[in-house]
């Protein structure tokens, strides 16, 4: 199966500062992809590549089949955009917006159109320059479904919205999830951990990992080894060990290659006289904090973005 | 629907309040207009005429609002418009605009012209090729580039800043193209220069260029360097035409053979007291004039010197050649009149070189031969009336020498100046009460108005070219300095004479035993004696 989004080596540099560096990405058709990391980590630069509002240093992608660098006009008739800092018309009522880009879609849907708009609680007769932020991304995103296209990407949507606007959003977003892909990105893991399928980790403009939310909540462990007595730290860690810090007779870790049964395994042999083993599962955030921390992306060998599926992605959707 | 006529029909809802200002005021400057040449000259139509320049002022300031809302309502600057990664078609999106300009600004405009051009007694209809002349001129001079400037800037205050710095460089450009000209001579009456229609054609092409550029591409900075280099084109190309048509001067004028039309010879006829004071600079130039007299002149023709050449020789075979300089202001000889004085500018560094020695002179002249045409002659009525081919005066009265005489002609021509036209009458010396001036009476007064060389219309705001007839002899100067207007009697025969191009050539003379002018050049300034 073709992916929605593939990247090779794709670089862009603003001056002497590079914003994206050397990004192979993929996602998968059908998918959530939150593409998170920090603020300045180059989201928001790689998607403006994606849709083709900037152009590459070097390196490609290709988006539903074709170069980025050649996205526009009708091929956007299958590719719904929000960000966060785009412009809307403000001079226009909703109802004029919608009633204008209803115009440019042959696959606009009016009955969803209707829909969004009851569900979001749009006030159609209002301008846009009038409306909250929150109303106003609500706007973007009615526009930007209504067509049901086969690519969603999002923007930082959910930035600076309250939780109800954010869930309302989401909701809007998880009905059309099962016909489109979604690649969206964000610096706060929680607003996305819910519902994404896949993630996508940047740091500096680097893609630390890619990988479904499964087999990533799958192999991270926090790790409590109790000894006997008190030990100093291993002289020579293995590299999928993150955060490795002793205290007393507790020696405790992040596991980043966690196997069920083979590495208590492992443990049991490194650790011969140690009295108890705990394997903590951990939310996204804890794993996101102790890469972060640890900044020891090249350390996160196993990561599995190739071996994403449509399989999985709908998996996790249902 | 037509993605094109969708993107217009928005932005025609959306800027309807610009638009319906924008109309309002096109038509209320063609009512000022019409009203201006349908009315007598009373306080009124002096009201009115003080409006028309504000009016046609904010004519163009509309133009440029409506502009850059429109474009800028799609802005092609920045990353974070909405339309960008909505399914714009390039094309329909620069069709959509270009539509909307040509709806609001192009047909507007073209319709005012043509009522303003029916309410001053032209027949629109037979003015059509002109007004569309007309139009093209105006889109290429300010609709064009200033489309152009809207899609490389990214709102309303960059675009206006952006304005203000090209009024700068516009400027700075006239006072370069002006030391161009100081240094190499004018060459505008040279066959109407080569210069204009390239420089025309590169503007257009220019200004299309980074339109197109920014709408296919939206490649912001190599669009504004297009633009950027037009100033730099256009002066490569004022400086390399001014050569061109140096070169071509002796092409277009050939040399006459033994039955010249006119005979030049040096004849000094006052002796020089005038006084010339000018800065003083390395690059000044000092004229050189000439003062000759010319026989030889047909009936029925008119000689127009278009272009003059000295090259100077000392005894000692030091040699300046001025090469072809233009300076004779529209002047032009009938029969029997047999001065002239031509001039040529010398660079200051040359003439220290050949002040104060004798020298011989070989003066070249590159003259344009006219040929009485089409003469229509009109008893004087008291209200306006036609001229056939020319256009259509107005007698206007005066408070001198009576209220309400006549004392001189208004006359207004559609789209252009027209074609060279010698206009004669007689002035009445006293009251009009004995009826009108007869050949033999009163003093004559004569006035050239119009061009050898016209383009289907001027770029003028207005359709109607107001013409200065500056009949001669208006003013009777008696003992002790005392001046008295003349007037022009009802029914007195108002004789237009047109003259159209029948040749271009050159005459030459020599001139020995020729002095420079005295030069004195003291306190930064120079000091020319004639």
């Amino acid at each position: 199966m073709n992916p929605t989004i593939r990247t090779e080596s794709l670089r862009k540099r603003f001056g002497r500062t590079v914003a994206v560096d050397g990004i192979s990405l993929t996602v998968p058709e059908g998918s959530i992809y939150a593409l998170v990391g920090a603020n300045g980590a180059g989201k928001t630069t790689l998607i403006k590549l994606l849709m083709n509002i900037l152009r590459p240093n070097e390196g490609s992608a290709q988006v539903l089949g074709m170069e980025s660098a050649t996205l526009g006009g009708k091929a956007f008739n299958r590719i719904g955009y929000v960000s966060e800092n785009q412009e809307l018309p403000e001079g226009m009522t909703v109802c004029a917006m919608l009633d204008y880009l209803r115009g440019f879609y042959p696959t606009w849907d009016t009955a969803l159109e209707r829909q969004l708009v009851r569900q979001f609680d749009l006030p159609l007769k209002r301008k846009l320059k009038h409306l909250s932020r929150g109303m106003k991304m609500k706007a973007a995103f009615a526009s930007s479904l209504a067509y049901r296209p086969s690519l969603i990407i999002l923007d930082e949507p959910f930035s600076g919205l309250d939780p109800l606007v954010r869930d309302e959003l989401i909701e809007g977003l998880i009905e059309l999830a099962p016909e489109t892909t979604i690649l969206l990105s964000s610096h706060d893991l929680s607003e996305i951990e819910s519902f994404s399928s896949h993630v996508g980790y940047l740091q500096n403009g680097r893609l630390l990992f890619s990988e479904e939310m499964t087999t990533l909540g799958n192999r991270f462990r926090d790790v409590t080894v109790t000894l006997n007595e008190p030990a100093p730290l291993p002289a020579k860690l293995p590299a999928a060990w993150l955060e490795a810090q002793t205290m007393d007779c507790v020696f405790r870790f992040v596991h980043s290659d966690f196997k069920e049964g083979s590495t208590q395994r492992e443990l049991a042999e490194r650790f011969p006289s140690a009295r108890d083993f705990s394997f903590e599962p951990m939310t996204l955030r804890q794993i996101f904090l102790a890469i972060a921390k640890t900044g020891r992306g090249a350390a996160l060998h196993s990561s599995k973005q190739d071996s994403a599926s449509k399989g999985a992605a709908q998996e996790k959707k249902a | 629907m037509n993605q094109a006529l969708h993107i217009f029909l928005k932005d025609a809802r959306r800027f309807w309040v610009e638009i319906a200002v924008q109309l309002a005021i096109t038509f209320g400057f063609a009512s000022i207009g019409a009203s201006l040449w349908t009315q007598a000259a009373d306080s009124h139509a002096q009201l009115l005429a003080a409006l028309a320049p504000p009016l046609a002022f904010l004519v163009l300031v509309g133009w440029w609002l409506l502009i850059t809302r429109v474009i800028q309502a799609e802005r092609l600057v920045g990353d974070t418009q909405f339309w960008i990664t909505r399914p714009y078609v390039w094309s329909s999106l620069m069709s959509a605009k270009g539509l909307f300009l040509l709806a609001f600004i192009c047909l507007p405009f073209f319709i005012a012209q043509a009522i303003l051009l029916a309410v001053a007694g032209f027949a629109p209809q037979h003015y059509i090729p002109g007004l569309l002349f007309n139009l093209l001129l105006y889109t290429a001079v300010l609709i064009l580039p200033l489309t152009a400037l809207a899609t490389v800037t990214s709102s309303f205050a960059r675009m206006t800043l952006t304005l203000l710095g090209i009024l700068l460089v516009f400027i700075a450009f006239l006072i370069a193209i002006t030391t161009m000209i100081v240094a190499n001579g004018d060459f505008s009456s040279i066959a109407g220069g080569t210069a204009g229609p390239i420089c025309f054609a590169i503007a257009v092409a220019d200004c299309l260029t980074a339109i197109v550029l920014q709408y296919a591409l939206r490649r912001v900075w190599l669009a504004r360097g297009v633009l950027a280099l037009l100033p730099v084109l256009l002066a490569a190309v004022t400086y390399g035409a001014g050569k061109y048509d140096q070169a071509q001067v002796d092409k277009l004028y050939p040399a006459a053979q033994d039955d010249a039309p006119i005979q030049f010879t040096y004849a000094p006829w006052t002796k020089g007291s005038e006084t010339l004071r000018f800065s003083a600079s390395s690059h000044a130039r000092i004229p050189i004039e000439f003062q000759l007299a010319e026989t030889g002149v047909a009936e029925g023709y008119a000689i127009l010197p278009d272009v003059v050449r000295a090259e100077v020789t000392a005894a000692d075979g030091s040699r300046w050649d001025s090469g072809w300089q233009g300076e004779f202001e529209g002047l032009k000889l009938l029969p029997g009149e047999n001065h002239l004085n031509t001039r040529v500018n010398m660079p200051i560094a040359d003439y220290w070189k050949f002040q104060s020695r004798p020298l011989t002179v070989h003066l070249t002249l590159g003259i344009s031969q006219a040929q009485a045409g089409r003469t229509t002659a009109v008893p004087l009525p008291n209200g306006k009336f036609a001229v056939a081919e020319f256009g259509a005066c107005s007698p206007t009265t005066a408070w001198t020498p009576q209220p309400g005489q006549i004392s001189a002609l208004h006359c207004i021509a559609p789209l252009r100046q027209p074609q060279l036209t010698y206009v004669t009458t007689r002035w009445a010396d006293g009251p009009c009460s004995t009826g009108p001036v007869g050949p033999d009476a009163g003093v004559g007064g004569h006035a050239w108005v119009g061009s050898l060389d016209r383009a289907p219309s001027e770029l003028n705001i207005a359709p109607v070219t107001e013409l200065h007839l500056d009949i001669s002899n208006a003013i009777a100067y008696e003992e002790k300095g005392k001046q008295r207007s003349r007037s022009l009697c009802p029914g007195t025969p108002i004789v237009f004479t047109q003259f159209n191009r029948v040749g271009r050539m050159q005459t030459s003379l020599d001139i020995q035993g020729f002095y420079l002018p005295k030069v004195i050049e003291a306190n930064g300034r120079i000091s020319v004696t004639e």
